[in-house]
């Protein structure tokens, strides 16, 4: 009965590598619904209805003031007492997506309203409706702006899935897959310097593409200029 | 569906606890954002200086602190130093490493508005006989403070919300008062609304306080 390893294996490289495949897969796919929320919701706050931007911005204020940690649970428990089944990967992921939406509504706000007005009447003066105006002009003009933040939250979110362990989700995340693989061999800075060269790793090689990719943007505007 | 029957009484029998827990939350978060806010000033200068050492020892803090996940390097500063021989109470470690974190973010945050200052100032200062200190205490940073005020304070609520993850490693802050009384009590949503409601407070009144501050010391 010496099955028990106390040192790293093979088998805890491939749950770390699964880890940061979940860590990965929760990022792209709450980031994918939060953006999809975020936009109707900050869309809904520049339409100019002022009842309608002060009703949004409590939700994102809300949202922005509570703990993340205090919204799984919240969530969690609340499909506990309404006697609804709970996976909790899914309401982990719906929690992330509600969260980060509040955060993204108050960037894709910004870039909305960040578009000259000027340039919605040219539009709308050329006979574009107001859907197309929004569709050919304001977006292409607002996503430019607000790209880098963007790219900010969703790396932030990426940082954020690490908390999803406290709902005891499985497959567990990368941290959580590190956390486990600590308790048995009991070497944690080892271990979480690996894990955290992962996010690091991840975080910075996105973040300098998204960089090199703004740059192209602008360098293309000012030939076309 | 709905059969739930609330059960409020038992919140508010332990709201002594909670408040103490709030108070302790205010506590971390005003500390790590000072700490990390007096850091940040002096490392800010660094990232623009010449001297290479100084430089590369701020930009390696600034990657670290903002590519990595807060509850990462909570572990770090607690698990990490453990198996290095320093041992950490749960609260020096949440503190050690949200002041961290806000370091990294208060750098990038500080340079941008260093950047917005014009240069001259510091020559005309320096000619008007001030030591190099004196310069950025009395004639930088309050310039410097006032133009990126809005970014401090949301910085300010990230701190709070970083501090709930003392919870994971023990600390009892709002957040882990809740989880330890709702786990004596089997009354999890009850708990964590109240608790999430007392975080939005607190989100108020530090947003307030920061105002009534701006107010009395940024007038132009």
């Amino acid at each position: 009965m010496n099955s028990f390893s106390m040192t790293f294996t093979v088998n805890d490289f491939y749950l770390m590598l699964q880890g940061a495949a979940i860590t990965f897969l929760l990022t792209i796919a709450s980031g994918f619904f939060g953006s999809l929320l975020g936009f109707l919701i900050g869309w809904g706050r520049a339409l100019g209805y002022t009842w309608l931007y002060y009703l949004l911005s409590i939700y994102i204020e809300v949202i922005r003031s509570v703990p993340l940690l205090i919204q799984f649970v919240l969530y969690n428990s609340f499909l506990a007492i309404a006697g609804l089944p709970i996976d909790p990967f899914v309401s982990g992921l719906i929690t992330l997506s509600v969260y980060i939406s509040a955060y993204v509504a108050e960037v894709v706000t910004a870039g909305i309203v960040g578009v000259p007005l000027t340039m919605i009447k040219a539009a709308r003066g050329l006979g574009m409706s107001y859907l197309q105006s929004f569709r050919f002009v304001v977006v292409p003009i607002g996503a430019r702006s607000v790209l880098p933040s963007w790219t900010g939250l969703m790396l932030g979110l990426m940082k954020d899935t690490s908390l999803i362990a406290v709902l005891g989700a499985s497959p567990p995340e990368l941290l959580r897959s590190s956390q486990i693989i600590i308790t048995r061999i009991q070497e944690p800075l080892a271990i979480l310097i690996g894990a955290g060269a992962f996010y690091f790793i991840m975080c910075y090689v996105i973040n300098m593409a998204v960089q090199r990719y703004e740059k192209s943007w602008t360098s293309r505007r000012k030939v076309t200029a | 569906m709905f059969d739930y029957r609330f059960q409020w009484r038992v919140v508010f029998k332990h709201w002594p606890e909670l408040l103490d827990a709030a108070l302790l939350t205010m506590e971390l978060t005003f500390l790590s954002v000072f700490l990390g806010l007096l850091i940040g000033m002096v490392m800010s200068v660094w990232r623009k200086s010449e001297n290479k050492v100084l430089f590369w020892f701020t930009a390696t803090w600034v990657a670290l602190a903002r590519n990595t996940p807060a509850l990462l390097q909570i572990y770090l500063f607690y698990f990490g130093l453990g198996a290095l021989g320093i041992h950490l109470s749960s609260y020096a470690a949440v503190l050690a490493a949200i002041t961290f974190n806000n370091v990294g973010y208060l750098i990038e945050i500080l340079r941008g508005g260093l950047d917005s200052i014009n240069l001259a100032q510091r020559g005309a200062a320096l000619g008007l006989g001030m030591r190099p200190w004196q310069v950025y205490v009395y004639v930088i940073f309050p310039q410097v403070l006032r133009a990126v005020f809005l970014p401090i304070t949301n910085q300010v609520v990230w701190a709070m919300l970083g501090t709930s993850l003392g919870m994971i490693i023990g600390l009892q802050e709002l957040t882990g008062m809740t989880t330890f009384l709702q786990s004596q009590t089997f009354r999890p949503f009850e708990f964590y609304l109240v608790a999430a409601v007392i975080y939005l407070i607190i989100c108020e009144i530090m947003l307030m306080s920061a105002r009534l501050i701006a107010r009395q010391y940024f007038r132009w």
